[in-house]
C-alpha cells in the first residue's frame, strides 16, 4: 500500500535518504532500522510530508504522496508519532485525542456557533470514540489530566492514541520504546499487535532489537541514507553487512 | 453533570441579580455608565484578541486597524450615505472581516516576531489611510454619528446604551465559548500548542489561521463600530498603535486563553487608566511598573491568580474532609 521508488533527499551537499525502494504490504509491521543518522526519521518526514523528495517518489494507496502538505498526506489515511514527543501539552489528555479526530469530523465554524443537532452528535461521537482510545491505551484515568503532566512512556502511548483517533490505514511508529521501562516495552509490543490486528498497517522505527525483531514482519536496514538490506527478522540479524554496520566494519571491510 | 450544571445555573442568576442591582445604582451616574460602556466595548474587542493570540497563538500588535475598520465604515455608511444603523453595524463587521482575511493571507505565513512586525505595520497602514484620505475627513474625523435605534427609541441615554452593550457581550462571550469548545476551537489550540503536530494530524493550519484571524477581527471591528455609534465622533487619535497596544495589555493583563481574563483585563484596565489620571505625568510610569509586575509574577493574568486561590482553597478544603472522615 506504500511504495518507495528511489526516493531520496539531499540537504546541501549531504544525501540524507539515497535511492530507497521498498513496498509495505497492507497489514504488515514493517520496521526501519540502522544506526544513529542512519536517516530513519528523514525517512519518516518523507512520508509524512514534513520534508520534500529531491528525486524518486512515495505512492500511498496507488496515489503519489510525495510534495502534498502534510495535512494532506494525514487526510489519505496515513497517521504518525514523533521520537521527540510532539503533544499538546497545556491541553488535556483527551484534547489532545479529540484533536486527533479532526480529519474524521465535518462540523464548521458555522456548526460550532449554532450548536446544531448534528454538531452536538458528532460531539458526543467524539467524545465516546475517545476515551474508548484512551482506555485501549491504557490511559482512561488521566483523560482530565494536562498532557504534560504524563510520565514519559505514557505520553508516547498519548502519541499513538491521538494518531489513532484519525483511523489511520498506515501508521507510523518513530520509536515508541524510546525512554519505556521493560514492562511498558511488553505492554507496548502487545499493543503493536492489537493495532495490527484492527487493520492497520505499521510502519516502525525502533532501536530496541528486542521488540522490533518480536514484532515486524520485515524489516529493512539503512545505513548512511542507503539501503543495505531489506529481509525477514532472523535473516536480518545474520546478514554480515548489517552487523558490520551496527558494529563497524573493519579497514578493507 | 447534573450537578455542576445547577452550579452554573445557580451562580449565573446571581450574577445577574447582581448585575441589576448595581444596574438600578449606577441610573444617574454619568461618568461611571461612560466608563462601563468602554469596558464593555473593550470586552469585546478584547476577547476576539484572545482567541487569535491567547487560543490560536498568533499575536497581533495591530488589532487598532480592526477597531478602525469597524468605526469608519459604520459611520461613512450612516453618515455619508444614509445606510441605516442597523446595516452599518454588519456591514462594519463585514469590512473588518474582509481586512481579517487580507492581514491574515500573508501573516499566516509568518511567526512570532515577523508576524509581530507585520501587524504592526498594517495597524500605522490603516492608521495612515485614515488620517490622510479626503473620504475619512483626514484627522478632522467623522461628526454626528447617529446612535442606535432600538425597537423605534434611540439609545441616547447611556444607560440603556450600558444596558445593550452588556448583552452584546454576553453574545459575543456565548460564540467566543461555543467556538473554543468545538473543532474548530480545538484545532486553534492545536495550532498554538504545536504547529507542526497539528499538521500532521490532518490540520490545515494555514486555513484554521486565517479563520481565527477573520473571527477575531470581527470581534473588534464590531467594538470599533459600537464606538462610534456611542460616542458620535471618531477621527484617527483613536486609532494609534497605543490602541493596539492597549488591546494588548489587557489581554495580558486579565489572562489570556480563558473566559474570565479578556473581561477582567478590560475592566481593571480601564478603571487603572481613570484612576491613575491624578498622578499627572507619572501616570505612565506607575501603569508600566504594574503591567510589568504582572507579566514578571503571574504569567496567565489576574484570572490565573484567581484560579491559585480557589485551588488552594479547595485544597483545604478537601482536607478537612479527610479529617472529618477520620
Amino acid at each position: 500500500m506504500l511504495t518507495l521508488d528511489q526516493a531520496t533527499i539531499q540537504f546541501g551537499g549531504l544525501t540524507a535518504v539515497d535511492h530507497v525502494s521498498f513496498t509495505v504490504e497492507k497489514g504488515q509491521i514493517f520496521g526501519v532500522i540502522g544506526p544513529n543518522g542512519a536517516g530513519k526519521t528523514t525517512l519518516f518526514n518523507l512520508v509524512s510530508g514534513v520534508h520534500k523528495l529531491t528525486s524518486g517518489s512515495i505512492r500511498f494507496l496507488d496515489k503519489e504522496i510525495s510534495g502534498l502538505e502534510p495535512y494532506r498526506i494525514a487526510e489519505s489515511g496515513i497517521a504518525r508519532t514523533y521520537q521527540n514527543i510532539n503533544l499538546f501539552s497545556n491541553l488535556s489528555v483527551l484534547e489532545n485525542v479529540k484533536i486527533g479526530r479532526h480529519i474524521q469530523s465535518r462540523s464548521g465554524l458555522a456548526a460550532a456557533i449554532f450548536r446544531t443537532p448534528a454538531q452536538r452528535r458528532e460531539e458526543a461521537a467524539i467524545q465516546d470514540k475517545c476515551m474508548e482510545l484512551l482506555t485501549f491505551m491504557g490511559l482512561e484515568s488521566k483523560a482530565d489530566l494536562p498532557a504534560k503532566n504524563l510520565s514519559y512512556g505514557e505520553q508516547r502511548r498519548l502519541e499513538i492514541a491521538r494518531a489513532m483517533a484519525s483511523e489511520p490505514q498506515l501508521l507510523l511508529l518513530d520509536e515508541p520504546a524510546a525512554g519505556m521501562n521493560s514492562t511498558e516495552k511488553v505492554e507496548l509490543t502487545e499493543m503493536i499487535r492489537n493495532i495490527r490486528n484492527m487493520g492497520i498497517t505499521i510502519l516502525l522505527v525502533e532501536h530496541d532489537m528486542k521488540l522490533v525483531m518480536k514484532v515486524t514482519d520485515l524489516i529493512t536496514v539503512l545505513n548512511f541514507g542507503k539501503m543495505i538490506a531489506l529481509d525477514t527478522p532472523q535473516k536480518v540479524q545474520n546478514n554480515p553487512e548489517v552487523i558490520s554496520a551496527y558494529l563497524g566494519g573493519g579497514i578493507d571491510a | 453533570m447534573q450537578q455542576t450544571r445547577k452550579k452554573t445555573i445557580l451562580k449565573a442568576a446571581v450574577c445577574l441579580v447582581l448585575l441589576a442591582a448595581a444596574l438600578i445604582g449606577l441610573r444617574n451616574q454619568q461618568y461611571l455608565l461612560t466608563l462601563l460602556n468602554f469596558v464593555c466595548m473593550y470586552m469585546i474587542s478584547v476577547s476576539g484578541l484572545d482567541i487569535l493570540f491567547g487560543y490560536s497563538g498568533q499575536i497581533s500588535l495591530g488589532h487598532a486597524a480592526f477597531y478602525a475598520s469597524g468605526a469608519y465604515t459604520s459611520a461613512l455608511l450612516t453618515t455619508k450615505l444614509g445606510v441605516p444603523v442597523w446595516l452599518a453595524i454588519p456591514a462594519a463587521c463585514l469590512v473588518s472581516l474582509a481586512l481579517g482575511i487580507i492581514v491574515a493571507l500573508p501573516a499566516s505565513k509568518l511567526i512570532h516576531h515577523f508576524l509581530a512586525l507585520l501587524t504592526i505595520s498594517v495597524g500605522q497602514l490603516v492608521y495612515i489611510l485614515i488620517s490622510r484620505a479626503s473620504f475619512t475627513n483626514a484627522m478632522t474625523g467623522i461628526r454626528s454619528i447617529p446612535n442606535i435605534p432600538l425597537f423605534g427609541y434611540e439609545l441616547k441615554s447611556k444607560y440603556f446604551f450600558l444596558i445593550f452593550m452588556i448583552l452584546m457581550v454576553a453574545l459575543f462571550l456565548i460564540i467566543k465559548q461555543c467556538i473554543i469548545h468545538s473543532r474548530v476551537g480545538r484545532a486553534f489550540q492545536a495550532i498554538r500548542e504545536n504547529p507542526v503536530a497539528a499538521g500532521g494530524i490532518g490540520i490545515n493550519v494555514q486555513k484554521y489561521k486565517i479563520m481565527a484571524f477573520a473571527i477575531s477581527a470581527v470581534y473588534t471591528g464590531f467594538a470599533g463600530a459600537m464606538y462610534a455609534h456611542f460616542v458620535g465622533f471618531i477621527s484617527p487619535e483613536t486609532f494609534t498603535s497605543a490602541q493596539s497596544v492597549m488591546f494588548m495589555t489587557m489581554l495580558l493583563f486579565g489572562g489570556m486563553g480563558s473566559f474570565s481574563g479578556p473581561l477582567i483585563g478590560a475592566a481593571i484596565v480601564t478603571f487603572l487608566n481613570e484612576t491613575l489620571q491624578v498622578l499627572g505625568s507619572y501616570r505612565m510610569m506607575v501603569y508600566g511598573a504594574f503591567i510589568l509586575a504582572v507579566l514578571l509574577f503571574l504569567p496567565h493574568g489576574i484570572s490565573g491568580l484567581i484560579d491559585i486561590v480557589k485551588q488552594s482553597l479547595f485544597k483545604n478544603r478537601g482536607k478537612e474532609d479527610r479529617h472529618a472522615d477520620a
